[in-house]
């Protein structure tokens, strides 16, 4: 999967406007509450079938360390 | 012998809670997106002097007196993780109440998502034992006791219910409930926990460790997403291996039922396991999470919409607080 997709599927995620995150957004700037990171992890294992580990992922600080955490499913 | 369900009824509270009424308690939330994000849109909950046995009883209560005499009941196992009491046991009151025979068996046992496939397992077993030949498998929960109304992570997803099944025993050798498989991982106790609710001190409590500095450690905390995590982890795996072992595949099972924890959980397990759409079946926009009530309460809409017929293969999944998780087929008959 590119990047711009899966930042597209994050922004519908986290309920922010279409444009709005970039790879450097840092996570802290979002409103994440725990039902948007239960979103994120369903679309981790659901979609792209990885493994999830919520404490990694909740150490991510920016939308870069989430593409990390992709395995290199997310280029 | 073997058993076969006979009979599965359910109660709910009177008071539903909105979508509207949770987005009301907080300016961040929308009905629609809570709607979205949960698959809920309004769930039942006991009013303060309602408890899990009294909605036990009320689904109990549309079996026996009615197509049941009371007299002809032998066991009563009650699922719960909402007691009326520490001690005595619940189920003992629930055969007092609903005019069971004293020389009938009783007793409650402690299990949440996963605590209808273990009933089913246990009614099974002392059927085949030659303990039993008619049980009441019974369902109650209320969550809501525990919950803070204003914790999202938890005032959106569950709901109160109450669930009776009645199994009768036949001679016969096809095995209409069954076979099982069981998974536990206790060391995501500290993820769905009650703190304060039990033996154990809430002080230095290295269970109640991840509980947010603001929250009551003394009410329902859920770790949402590590809770779906575990589960993606886990039940695919699961669900593999049940098939290999009895050399199934899913196009042996007419529907799957996985326990209803949330709209997000159950699509992802449908893709992970390779379910199609036209055999999951989803039921929880007007009920929510009911814990060990979701899959009985499914049933018995199923057998009432007149989806259920005689041999159709169910694949029933439960899974949660624990960690617990089980399977097991059933034929309806």
């Amino acid at each position: 999967m590119k990047k711009e997709d899966f930042i597209k599927e994050l922004e519908e995620i986290f309920i922010v406007e279409h444009g709005t995150l970039r790879e450097n957004s840092k996570l802290k700037d979002i409103d994440i509450d725990s039902t948007s990171m239960l979103g994120l992890v369903a679309y981790l294992a659901g979609e792209l079938e990885l493994e999830v580990d919520t404490d990694q992922l909740r150490k991510a600080e920016t939308v870069r360390d989430l593409i990390a955490l992709t395995d290199g499913k997310v280029q | 012998m073997n058993g076969y369900i006979k009979q599965v009824e359910y109660a709910l509270p009177e008071r539903q809670v909105t979508n509207e009424e949770i987005a009301a308690l907080n300016s961040k939330w929308t009905t629609e997106k809570i709607l979205e994000k949960t698959g809920i849109s309004r769930r039942h909950v006991a009013d303060p002097q309602t408890t899990a046995s009294d909605l036990a009883f009320q689904a109990a209560s549309k079996i026996v007196g009615r197509s049941v005499p009371p007299e002809t009941v032998d066991l009563l196992v009650f699922c719960t993780q909402s007691p009326d009491y520490v001690l005595p046991t619940t189920a003992c009151i629930l055969q007092e109440r609903l005019g069971i025979p004293t020389s009938c068996a009783a007793f409650d046992f402690n299990q949440g998502c996963s605590g209808y496939i273990y009933g089913l397992s246990i009614v099974q077993s002392m059927i085949r034992a030659g303990q039993s030949r008619r049980a009441l498998l019974l369902t109650g929960e209320t969550y809501s006791k525990w919950m803070d109304p204003a914790d999202f992570s938890v005032a959106t997803i569950f709901g109160d219910a109450g669930t009776a099944t009645l199994i009768d025993a036949e001679e016969n050798e096809t095995a209409f409930i069954g076979p099982f498989i069981y998974g536990t991982d206790g060391s995501g106790a500290d993820r769905l926990i009650v703190g304060g609710s039990g033996a154990r001190a809430m002080e230095n409590d290295p269970c109640l460790g991840r509980i947010p500095e603001d929250m009551d450690k003394g009410k329902l905390f859920m770790d949402g997403p590590e809770i779906f995590a575990f589960t993606t982890r886990k039940i695919p795996s699961t669900l593999k291996k049940f098939l290999n072992e009895n050399q199934w595949t899913m196009d042996d099972f007419d529907y799957v039922i996985f326990h209803q924890a949330n709209k997000f959980m159950i699509y992802s397990l449908r893709k992970l396991c390779r379910i199609t759409e036209v055999k999951l079946i989803v039921d929880m926009e007007r009920t929510g999470n009911t814990v060990s009530n979701t899959i009985p309460i499914i049933l018995s809409d199923m057998k009432g919409n007149h989806v259920l017929q005689s041999g159709d293969r169910l694949l029933l999944v439960g899974f949660g607080v624990g960690y617990s998780w089980g399977a097991c087929r059933i034929v309806w008959k």
